[in-house]
């Protein structure tokens, strides 16, 4: 019989050999792998020739066909993690950004540098929540500066971490290997378009292809395609396909749709908002007593998306009470004309030449309503 | 540091370099031991410290077995080299487990017994180093060797870095001769070495990670029950996704240590045309199937005992193989489950012993196709993240299971049988070949499109760099 268990005489004889001159027979094994005799300087040539016209060839498609441009950086745990590091030298001058992506797109960091002297650690993350963020940032000693935390209803309210909740224990964990990658990945991203996590990988798009699905959870045509692009120190706007291009207009706005759907399927999970609040305060409280402090803001949105946050969200029940009970300056943009009218292509966000308006138009309110309780602007006198 | 990261391709392009210089023998061994040591270090610097240990104590205690004459104290011996082994892989990979079990038989007796906090991190192919410098003290203990001369060779074997994280595991009598003398690298051993590099890399990028993770997380992290073709679907994708996922580790590994010179062991050899369970486990981990034969299945008596405990022997091998893939019951199962299949299969071998309808062709591929099917079936247990849901699963793909709630997508289910059936087809096409003698007799400009071809897939599924399944165990 056959059998990969057997007391084959090779293994198993005592006494036959030494370290130094046994060659065991076992089939698997070989001194000296066998080696194909075929014209191998041809055959490297002729595959890297290969290669190099293939990967031109999609960086072309990339570039021209599909419009991409390659000067952006990929959003991925390892720049994020090089922004969370910043906090480890900061001081009371700090500005940090927590959030999801709307205060990510939303808050252009240049407007911001240019009427505060000072540029924010651009912390706030795509598809999450920031409490995970305030938690961290409430337990590291390091940080004593101000926070502006921006607050997508939706998301904030609800308890789940959402998609990258986890970067604060990669930003602790990051093995050295990781972190080289991440700066080796970082010098060749501005030069690459196709080189691109979300958007370009051949199964992403491969995925992508309009098939009738019948699934009850996931489909991969109504995923989230790229929806912005973002400097070396993670200041993000709008891709322009989403602001110019109808069908990826359409596309992004009806994977919200799809997300309604799902989420009036499955409904909501059990959230307690008390009891939410109540871990939020403490946080807050925390990086306060230490000379820090939390501001909260409110970006806007439109269409469906801001009328279910008023259905499901709404103001009275959240936004106020978060103020009040953190007793925390908070800016909504409902409160202040100057930061309505702005363009949101997809309802959630707004389009990348509004942003830096609406920053400038925030960073003075902001700056005002810190005074008025007391506490230091953010704009020097 | 993956394989599969840009970190990696700098680390290996100065390897090399300096592998290529003037240098002495010697000289290059010790750049390839520092190299090995920061490879692993770049993962969690602290933990070469387990590795200086497993080295150090094997070291000196392999010597003094080999000297001493009464066999009491060379038992003693050994028993340290294991203990110390042993205990670092149990302290490490099984502490948590054990103690949860523990807790779990106190609360049986109705003793309330709580389980202190475990957060210990799990340092990265601690099983195969742990069994690959194991193997050398059982070795010298076994007669089957003498300890290696040179402490450099030595340390080397344990930590040459192409296959120290995910194996192959290397017997030292295969690998540390090759550090004894110079080996020269020629030019075709460079290339194929770099042609074997790329087909581990697109096995792992593009199919394990680009085509099969996707289709696999959506089954396997579904919450309720899935339909029977979902069921089905997902774990075959599973099947595709570790083969292709754990053999392109080896075969990176390979080639990589070809490139440098030094040959490793074949892992893989298209376990999915196996013809019986037997058969699978000549093809699939080979270096741990034949380790696990040699150092466990043999000295507990092997076949020679006795129907009876071949079979005791046989089920407890393979209990154990499947705990040594992590600390779950799952696993034990898995290993159980293929335990089961050897028994059987031994049994119905004797009875049909010289039966001419087995050696039919039509015969052959059904019974090929049933070890597949049936190798799904384990896959279950080990890819599960708990029973609950393994069952469930299985009662899925036994139609016991009324669900209407399909998860794959219309594309994934196209790829996932696409693979399936290409894997198989593949599989059984090289069953009784090699990827040597393939390229061989293939025209050399088919073989560099189609190096190229791979070349670019790999480019252009970048995707997160996953980890290899296999680093965690």
């Amino acid at each position: 019989m056959p059998s990969f268990i057997s007391n084959s005489k090779d293994s198993n004889s005592k006494g036959s050999s030494t370290m130094n001159s046994h060659k065991e027979k076992d089939y698997y094994y070989h001194e000296n792998r066998p080696i194909p005799e075929i014209p191998w300087k041809k055959v490297l040539i002729l595959a890297f020739a290969f290669m190099f016209i293939g990967v031109v060839a999609w960086e072309y498609n990339a570039r021209v066909a599909w419009s991409y441009d390659p000067e952006a950086y990929i959003d991925s745990k390892g720049i994020w993690t090089i922004e969370r590091r910043r906090i480890d030298h900061s001081d009371k001058n700090t500005v940090a950004v927590i959030g999801s992506s709307r205060i990510l797109f939303d808050l252009d960091l240049n407007s911001y540098e240019q009427l505060t002297g000072t540029r924010p650690i651009q912390l706030a993350l795509v598809g999450t929540s920031p409490r995970p963020l305030l938690k961290d940032l409430a337990s590291d000693e390091d940080f004593v500066g101000l926070l502006i935390m921006g607050i997508t209803p939706g998301n904030f309210f609800s308890g789940r971490g959402g998609l990258f909740a986890n970067n604060p224990k990669y930003y602790v964990k990051e093995s050295p290997t990781q972190r080289i990658s991440q700066q080796l990945s970082m010098l060749i991203e501005p030069y690459l378009a196709f080189y691109d996590n979300s958007n370009w990988p051949l199964f992403t798009l491969i995925g992508r292809m309009d098939f009738e699905n019948n699934v009850a959870k996931h489909d991969p045509v109504s995923m989230v395609w790229t929806l912005s692009e973002m400097d070396k120190d993670r200041n993000t706007k709008m891709f322009w396909k989403v602001e110019d291009v109808p069908y990826y207009q359409k596309h992004a706005q009806a994977t919200w749709q799809n997300f309604f759907d799902l989420g009036d399927k499955f409904g909501a999970p059990p959230f307690d908002l008390d009891e939410f609040l109540e871990g939020v305060s403490k946080d807050i409280n925390t990086i306060r007593t230490r000379g820090g402090d939390v501001v909260f803001v409110r970006t806007p949105s439109s269409d469906v998306y801001r009328d279910r946050e008023n259905k499901f969200q709404p103001r009275d029940k959240y936004w106020d009470r978060l103020l009040s009970q953190t007793n925390s300056v908070g800016v909504h943009f409902e409160d202040h004309p100057e930061l309505q009218g702005f363009r949101t292509p997809e309802w959630s966000h707004l389009h990348s030449d509004d942003a830096p308006v609406y920053t400038s138009e925030l960073v003075p309110i902001l700056d005002q309503k810190l005074k008025e309780v007391g506490k230091p602007g953010i704009i020097d006198e | 540091m993956l394989f599969n990261s840009l970190t990696f391709i700098v680390f290996f392009a100065i390897v090399l370099v300096l592998h290529q210089m003037p240098f002495s023998w010697r000289t290059k061994k010790t750049n390839l031991l520092i190299a090995s040591y920061l490879f692993y270090a770049t993962w969690n610097p602290p933990f070469v410290i387990l590795i200086w240990i497993s080295t150090l104590v094997d070291w000196h205690l392999a010597k003094r077995i080999f000297v001493e004459t009464q066999q009491s104290k060379r038992k003693r011996l050994l028993l340290g080299s294991i203990l110390v082994n042993l205990g670092l892989l149990g302290y490490f990979k099984y502490g948590e487990f054990l103690l949860h079990n523990w807790q779990l038989l106190m609360s049986t007796m109705g003793i309330d017994y709580q389980v202190p906090e475990w957060s210990i991190i799990l340092p990265v192919g601690i099983s195969f180093y742990t069994f690959q410098t194991m193997a050398y003290t059982l070795d010298v203990y076994l007669k089957r060797a003498e300890p290696s001369k040179n402490f450099l060779d030595f340390s080397l074997f344990v930590t040459f870095f192409p296959q120290l994280v995910a194996g192959p595991i290397v017997r030292p009598t295969h690998l540390i001769p090759q550090f004894e003398t110079e080996r020269k690298v020629t030019k075709n051993m460079f290339i194929w070495g770099l042609g074997l590099m790329t087909v581990g890399l697109f096995s792992k990028i593009v199919i394990a990670d680009g085509m099969l993770a996707p289709i696999v997380d959506q089954v396997y992290k579904a919450k309720g029950a899935v339909i029977f073709t979902d069921a089905w679907l997902g774990t075959m994708a599973f099947a595709g996704q570790i083969f292709s996922d754990f053999a392109g580790y080896s075969t990176t590994a390979i080639g990589v240590s070809l490139a440098l010179g030094f040959s490793l062991p074949t892992n893989f050899n298209f376990p999915y045309a196996a013809i019986g369970f037997s058969d699978f486990w000549r093809r699939w981990h080979i270096s741990l199937s034949t380790w696990l034969r040699d150092y466990l299945y043999i000295p507990l008596g092997g076949n020679k005992k006795g129907a009876r405990r071949t079979t005791i022997n046989l089920m407890l091998t393979m209990l154990i193989g499947g705990l040594w893939h992590g600390a779950s019951w799952t696993f034990v199962v898995w290993g159980g489950l293929h335990g089961l299949y050897l028994i059987i299969e031994r049994i119905l071998s004797k009875k049909f012993k010289g039966a001419q309808w087995l050696k039919k062709n039509s015969t052959r591929i059904l019974l090929a196709l049933m070890t597949y099917l049936l190798v799904c079936i384990t896959w279950v247990f080990f890819r599960a993240q708990s029973f609950p849901q393994a069952f469930e699963l299985i009662q899925s793909m036994f139609g016991f299971n009324s669900a209407e709630r399909s998860v794959l997508p219309t594309v994934y289910l196209i790829e996932a049988i696409v693979v399936t059936i290409a894997m198989l087809f593949i599989h059984w096409k090289m069953r009784n070949t090699s990827l040597e003698a393939v390229v061989q007799k293939t025209p050399w400009f088919i073989t560099g499109i189609v190096w190229g071809i791979m070349l670019i897939l790999i480019i252009i599924s970048q995707g997160s760099g996953d980890a290899f399944i296999y680093f965690q165990f």
